[in-house]
């Protein structure tokens, strides 16, 4: 009995090992803050009554005969053979920051420890290998504000936040681009800089000048350099920005292609005004679409590109929304906090396509059908980008702390998704 | 958090003494008021030794997390007499600071004490300093709970006793999250992003344009000189040396700037250089 045990975690940890062969280079998370309805997108519960489905009584049947999305989705319905579903995302919680918490740590344990982000972490383990000049972890348009991304890595280990607006004519990227200092006057300042500097060398005592000299040219080399590029949509076609929608989660999903072909490693686009108690429906009809086309055009773009098959895209927010609507003022129409049961989008890198993971009940209130944890979805990322799950980081404190400490533990996990990865 | 719940058994202090806690007591003062106690020395000691390390660059205990046997004071008599000077002052910061300030190792650069590095200033600092300079202060706001609260206008970061109230410039340049309680939290080191907040951020050059005292000093009919002495008396408290003076000026021809131009680039300039971001 001892003996079979053993051999059956022996062959598991092979298998987890074989599996750590790195088939994806970066991540790309569509980060719906706020919260959006799993009912309205990914899980649509069109058999149930007005008061699950409310407006959207209509579904997409797509090219994949078991996949079935909200009625918005008629993009993403042409290609639902290259995304998969989890439809049983729960960690329980309907409080913004324990939701995002969760979501973007993958840590329930409830400790005293507070964990970094996911994309913090992949920084940490990649940042030996990485060899590019661009930070290894940007958020375009702005980082996840409600709680600090960096934890116990510390806030080095946060994402470099271009914050501007892609969708304008220049996307200025703070520190890189800007409309307002013209590189010739970017020039002048830096000579005038550098005369000052030696002027005034012996004024400092035990400056190391030299590396402050090394990180100015360093980042004179970002300004004025060629790197910036990845950030000038200008260099696509006009046709290419409108396929991805001319609005900021589009362009922020057409930047996030740009940077994945930079070698960026984690790229987190962060998009705002999901948190519909009132009139949801009315902020879906203009969001969904909108959510519908930079998705679609983001995952037939990476895939026309060979770089979806290198490339994890995922979407989802802190929790989801509850199923029943609230009709009655001053909601008029509202979904609240829903962390029982919500839907995430996973593609590329390594996930299997065309598949749903998990079930919901005929009202979406409660999971009937394997429940997958943040930490399942987030080991399932590390794994796919090289990364050991069961591996550790280094807290100051307390030596080296696991990586997902809620992975295995009953009511936090409920195991990797193997049944999503490539063998 | 029911702070008021009975722990489940009765707490032993670190020196034995245990202690019996009634039913309505709160127990997170019992243990304040043990941690503060004029009886406590370690107390003392380790905020002595965090303010000694925050003037000199370098702790008696250091690094000044490491309390362990292992890591012994470097002059443990001085650090004593630190401990109770603090402890008798009635635990008075000012008062203790003023007294590293007045004292030998402070004053007397590469004595052997620790005096001889130079430190990048403190987040806080720097985001206050940029505050003062340009005349914008920061908006600070708390997201816990619902509805966000604002905090005045002109509160400098200094005051924040909240570790969730921030701004991204506070946690750029190294600001504790306080998610380990650790000095070492701090990041004191200088970085690439760093710099490129000030050589070329939107954030920077907004602050700088739109201060009032930069943009009055444009309106008057000033010399090149004036203009320098000004802007480098309110970011670097000193006058412009000849060598500067002929520089700016030469500057300003060459480009044939405005008033206001220059001013702009002198503050750009001057907010730059490593006169400004590191104690000296």
């Amino acid at each position: 009995m001892h003996k079979i045990k053993i051999l059956s975690i022996t062959l598991f940890m092979l298998l987890i090992s074989s599996l750590t062969a790195q088939q994806a280079k970066s991540v790309i998370l569509i980060y719906l803050d706020g919260g959006p309805s799993q009912t309205d997108t990914f899980d649509p519960k069109p058999e149930s009554s007005r008061d699950i489905y409310g407006n959207y009584k209509n579904v997409q049947q797509t090219n994949v005969p078991e996949i079935v999305l909200g009625e918005k989705f008629t993009l993403l319905a042409k290609i639902a053979d290259k995304f998969s579903l989890i439809r049983s995302m729960t960690h329980g919680f309907n409080g913004h920051e324990t939701g995002h918490y969760a979501m973007i740590t993958g840590d329930q344990s409830g400790g005293s420890v507070v964990y970094p982000s996911f994309g913090a972490a992949i920084s940490y383990k990649l940042k030996d290998s990485y060899k590019g000049i661009l930070p290894l972890y940007i958020s375009v348009v702005g980082a996840n504000t409600r709680f600090n991304e960096g934890g116990f890595l510390g806030n080095s280990f946060k994402s470099f936040d271009t914050k501007g607006m892609p969708e304008k004519d220049i996307f200025e990227v703070e520190g890189l681009v800007n409309t307002y200092v013209p590189a010739d006057k970017f020039k002048e300042r830096m000579n005038l800089l550098a005369s000052f500097e030696t002027l005034n060398k012996d004024r400092m005592h035990e400056v190391d000048a030299a590396t402050v000299q090394s990180l100015r040219t360093q980042n004179v080399e970002l300004i004025s350099g060629k790197l910036k590029e990845f950030f000038n949509l200008k260099n696509e076609t006009s046709e290419m920005r409108e396929k991805y929608g001319v609005n900021r989660l589009g362009q922020s999903c057409l930047v996030a292609r740009r940077l994945v072909e930079a070698g960026v490693h984690v790229i987190n686009v962060r998009t705002t005004g999901w948190d519909t108690h009132k009139v949801h429906f009315q902020k879906m009809n203009q969001m969904l679409p909108e959510l519908d086309k930079a998705l679609w055009a983001l995952l037939t773009d990476l895939d026309e590109k060979g770089l979806l098959k290198n490339t994890i895209v995922m979407c989802g927010g802190e929790f989801g929304r509850t199923p029943r609507v609230l009709w009655e003022a001053p909601w008029n129409g509202g979904r609240s906090h829903f962390g029982t049961a919500f839907s995430y989008l996973v593609a590329g890198g390594g996930f299997i396509p065309g598949k749903v993971v998990g079930k919901t009940d005929a009202t979406g209130e409660n999971i009937v059908e394997r429940k997958v944890y943040p930490c399942d979805l987030i080991g399932t990322v590390y794994t796919l980008m090289g990364i050991d799950p069961y591996g550790t980081l280094p807290h100051t404190i307390e030596g080296n702390l696991p990586m997902l400490p809620s992975l295995g533990k009953n009511g936090q996990s409920n195991g990797l998704l193997l049944e999503l990865i490539k063998k | 958090m029911d702070y008021h719940l009975k722990p489940l058994t009765n707490p032993v202090l670190i020196e034995g003494k245990s202690l019996t806690l009634t039913e309505n007591e709160d127990w997170r003062k019992v243990y304040v008021d043990w941690l503060t106690a004029s009886s406590n020395k370690r107390f003392a000691a380790v905020m002595a030794n965090r303010l000694w390390y925050w003037v000199l660059g370098q702790g008696l205990v250091n690094e000044p997390d490491d309390w362990g046997a292992q890591n012994p004071p470097s002059k443990a008599e001085l650090l004593n007499y630190l401990t109770n000077k603090f402890i008798a002052s009635g635990y008075d910061m000012k008062a203790f600071v003023r007294e590293i300030l007045m004292s030998y190792p402070f004053q007397c650069a590469n004595s052997g004490v620790g005096t001889s590095n130079s430190q990048r200033l403190n987040a806080e600092v720097i985001v206050d300093a940029i505050a003062d300079i340009t005349g914008i202060s920061d908006q600070y706001s708390s997201r816990v709970p619902e509805p966000f609260s604002y905090f005045p206008i002109g509160t400098h970061s200094l005051e924040l006793g909240d570790a969730t109230v921030s701004n991204t410039t506070l946690e750029l340049f190294g600001r504790a999250s306080r998610d380990v309680s650790l000095e070492r939290q701090h990041i004191k080191d200088l970085n690439a992003r760093q710099l490129l907040f000030l050589m070329n951020s939107s954030e920077l050059e907004n602050k700088i344009k739109k201060s009032p005292m930069l943009n009055e000093l444009c309106e008057t009919q000033l010399t090149v000189d004036d203009i320098s002495k000004a802007v480098t008396l309110t970011i670097l408290s000193r006058y412009p040396t000849i060598e500067e003076l002929q520089l700016y000026n030469s500057y300003a021809a060459k480009n044939k700037l405005t008033t206001k131009q220059l001013c702009y680039d002198l503050a750009w300039l001057e907010l730059n250089s490593t006169e400004f971001l590191y104690n000296h």
